[in-house]
């Protein structure tokens, strides 16, 4: 007994192991970043900042569900930062132009934004499903397209300022009950996705998809029509956080979000959905896009160079992916263990 | 005999459907590619232009062949272009610093620069081939992670200037026996990965690995340190493409080649490699390669916008992608 008591080195690592096979990475990550930022610059953890934090993490958040409902349908938006620069400029633009409408403008405004990333959801979704085009390649076109679009319509990346200004009060800056708005939305939108993926056929069948395709189709799934519907899904999430991230920036951005693919597809990942399809829960995506933020944050706090921060990020996505890899191998020889 | 020479609209489209299914999408684009920009502005066709059509395209050569020998194992390489920009970074600024020892500045200079392309390659292969991490993920972070250390090396976006002079003029514009040395060294470089492919077991492997990786395996060819190989020859070769362009434009220059990994690419599936490995032809890679810069060149001599030419080549990437998946159904 008092020899059990004494944790030696080699339990530990026991427990370590077992705590790493059982969770993965994403605990491992949160824990340390919080601990090597809240050290280094104690403001990390004041009550500002993470109200800051808080609301900066609601883009990435409605961002990722949307990377994750491709990536469980074994899928990829590689196009989405591109859209959410289009939008962004598309809709400031249209705002502009019914300045006279006070009241119409936002609203056609922001529906208009929603619908071009629709729009290109059904693109993307109508060449993945009918040609069967890797996802990754017609994203990547359909980005190209995007942002020469979104440079073009902005006169060359000019930004569009003049936004009307109970657009970027309310979407932007607003609070409702003392709860910031765009945190309301993003609640809505993980409400609304929870809903679809655990409670709707469509849902389930987005899980098959990504699962086996072939399998998919002998029960009788129609998948062109439900890959369709997908990105579609991807499109309207990628839509509304194009117009929150207008609202919050207050100006169309021809360059905005470019660098949103790598943080979705990170976010995703770290929190454990699988990149071949078929795997992965909406609470780890969520934590994910959450740690991803945190990251950023802290990097901001303590004064790391934002060109350093991308260096940072695409090491933090590699080293993630192998202990992932090894996490596996660990966890197949852990459970061949326990059978013996 | 008399019915059957006059060709009828049905026995046309059957031809033209023969011949697709036979080579595939690339002669008839390189066909409208001529005849349209011939059309539009008849420089399009002189000998100058096709010279000049020539020595740019040898770079996006380059690029492609390496592109092309990690498709064919059933790989990607998205690094490419984060890869050029932190090689014309470094090298420039090497051969900067060196100044003072003319000959050995270029000779430094150029090896560093296509060191770092193969120590990004080795990171790539080392990644996928120890950790089974996808391609598209491993590149597309070590990607951005390079231009990120370019942009950090350039202090925000400052191209290198004052490069040595005859390293600008003998790698970047100059001529042997009257062909330009780019041309000489994509030459070169075609026929090493010619070699590699095709006589060398190393080659036949790569194919192999990316027709069934299973298949392969119970073969006996060593998947990892193939894998491994293929991205380090990859990288080797991107980092000579990346001193060459460096050369070409006369600075280290932190955002040249972005839109590489994209034309590669294209240039690639254009030129009938799979993307889903052990299939394609070195030959097609580089008329894809040089498809592409045909396009480049004429809508630059009809003067269409860069933003404008960015959209097209992604939905040209769309469309050939598209044609090669309905070609297969053909087939």
């Amino acid at each position: 007994m008092v020899k059990n008591s004494i944790p030696n080195l080699q339990k530990l690592l026991e427990l370590g192991k077992v705590a790493f096979i059982r969770v993965g990475v994403l605990p491992l990550l949160l824990v340390a970043t919080v601990v090597i930022f809240s050290i280094w610059n104690p403001a990390f953890l004041s009550l500002v900042n993470l109200v800051v934090v808080s609301r900066e993490a609601t883009y990435l958040i409605m961002v990722t569900l949307a990377q994750m409902l491709a990536l469980l349908s074994a899928g990829f938006d590689l196009s989405l930062g591109a859209t959410v620069a289009l939008i962004s400029v598309v809709s400031a633009t249209v705002m502009l132009s019914l300045q006279a409408y006070p009241g119409v403008d936002v609203l056609v405004g922001s529906l208009v934004g929603i619908g071009i990333g629709a729009l290109v959801g059904v693109s993307n979704g109508f060449f993945i499903a009918f040609f069967r085009i890797s996802p990754f390649l017609v994203t990547l076109g359909m980005s190209f397209i995007a942002l020469s679009l979104s440079l073009i319509l902005s006169g060359g990346g000019r930004p569009v300022y003049g936004l009307p200004a109970n657009f970027v009060y309310t979407l932007g800056h607003g609070r409702v009950l003392g709860i910031p708005v765009p945190v309301i939305v993003t609640i809505l939108l993980i409400g609304s996705v929870y809903f679809i993926l655990s409670w709707t056929r469509f849902g389930r069948y987005i899980y098959a998809l990504g699962g086996s395709r072939d399998a998919a189709v002998r029960v009788g799934i129609p998948v062109r029509r439900y890959t369709v519907f997908t990105y579609v899904a991807v499109g309207i999430l990628v839509g509304i956080s194009g117009v929150m991230m207008t609202a919050r920036t207050g100006s169309g951005e021809p360059t905005l979000g470019l660098t949103l693919p790598l943080l979705s597809i990170s976010a995703a990942v770290i929190g454990g959905i699988s990149l071949f399809g078929g795997e992965g829960k909406l609470y780890g995506a969520i934590l994910g896009a959450i740690a991803i933020t945190l990251i950023q944050n802290g990097m901001n706090l303590v004064g790391v160079d934002s060109f350093v921060q991308m260096v940072i990020m695409g090491a933090i996505l590699i080293m993630t992916l192998a202990s992932e890899h090894y996490r596996r191998q660990l966890r197949t020889s852990w459970e061949l263990k326990l059978r013996q | 005999m008399v019915k059957s020479s006059i060709p009828t609209p049905q026995k046309l489209r059957e031809l033209g459907k023969v011949v697709f299914i036979r080579v595939g999408a690339l002669p008839f684009i390189l066909v409208v590619i001529l005849v349209t920009f011939g059309v539009w502005n008849p420089a399009f066709l002189s000998l100058v232009n096709m010279v000049s059509a020539s020595r740019a395209a040898t770079y996006l050569i380059m690029v492609t062949l390496a592109q092309m020998m990690v498709l064919l194992s059933a790989g990607l390489d998205l690094s490419v272009g984060g890869s050029i920009t932190l090689i014309s970074m470094v090298s420039a600024s090497t051969m900067v610093s060196l100044q003072a020892y003319p000959g050995v500045d270029v000779l430094v200079g150029s090896l560093v620069g296509i060191g770092i392309g193969t120590l990004i390659g080795a990171l790539n292969g080392f990644s996928i081939a120890f950790f089974r991490i996808s391609p598209f993920v491993v590149t597309f972070a070590t990607g951005s992670m390079a231009h990120g250390m370019a942009l950090i090396v350039s202090d925000g976006g400052v191209p290198v200037f004052g490069l040595p002079a005859y390293f600008m003029s003998t790698l970047g514009a100059g001529k042997v026996l009257g062909i330009p040395v780019p041309v000489l060294v994509t030459i070169l470089l075609i026929g090493v990965v010619y070699l590699i492919l095709s006589w060398t077991r190393f080659g036949r492997g790569i194919y192999a690995m990316g027709g069934s990786r299973q298949a392969a395996g119970i073969m006996g060819i060593p998947l990892r340190r193939n894998t491994f190989l293929v991205y380090v020859i990859a990288g080797l070769l991107v980092g000579i493409a990346g001193v060459m362009l460096t050369a070409r434009i006369g600075s280290g220059e932190p955002t040249i080649g972005l839109e590489m990994p994209l034309l590669s690419i294209t240039a690639a599936v254009m030129g009938g490699v799979s993307l889903f490995g052990g299939e394609g032809k070195l030959y097609g890679a580089i008329l894809g390669a040089i498809a592409l810069t045909l396009l480049r060149v004429g809508m630059d001599l009809a003067m269409i916008g860069s933003f404008v030419q960015m959209a097209v080549m992604g939905g040209v990437l769309i469309m050939v992608t598209a044609l090669d998946g309905y070609r297969r159904r053909l087939v």
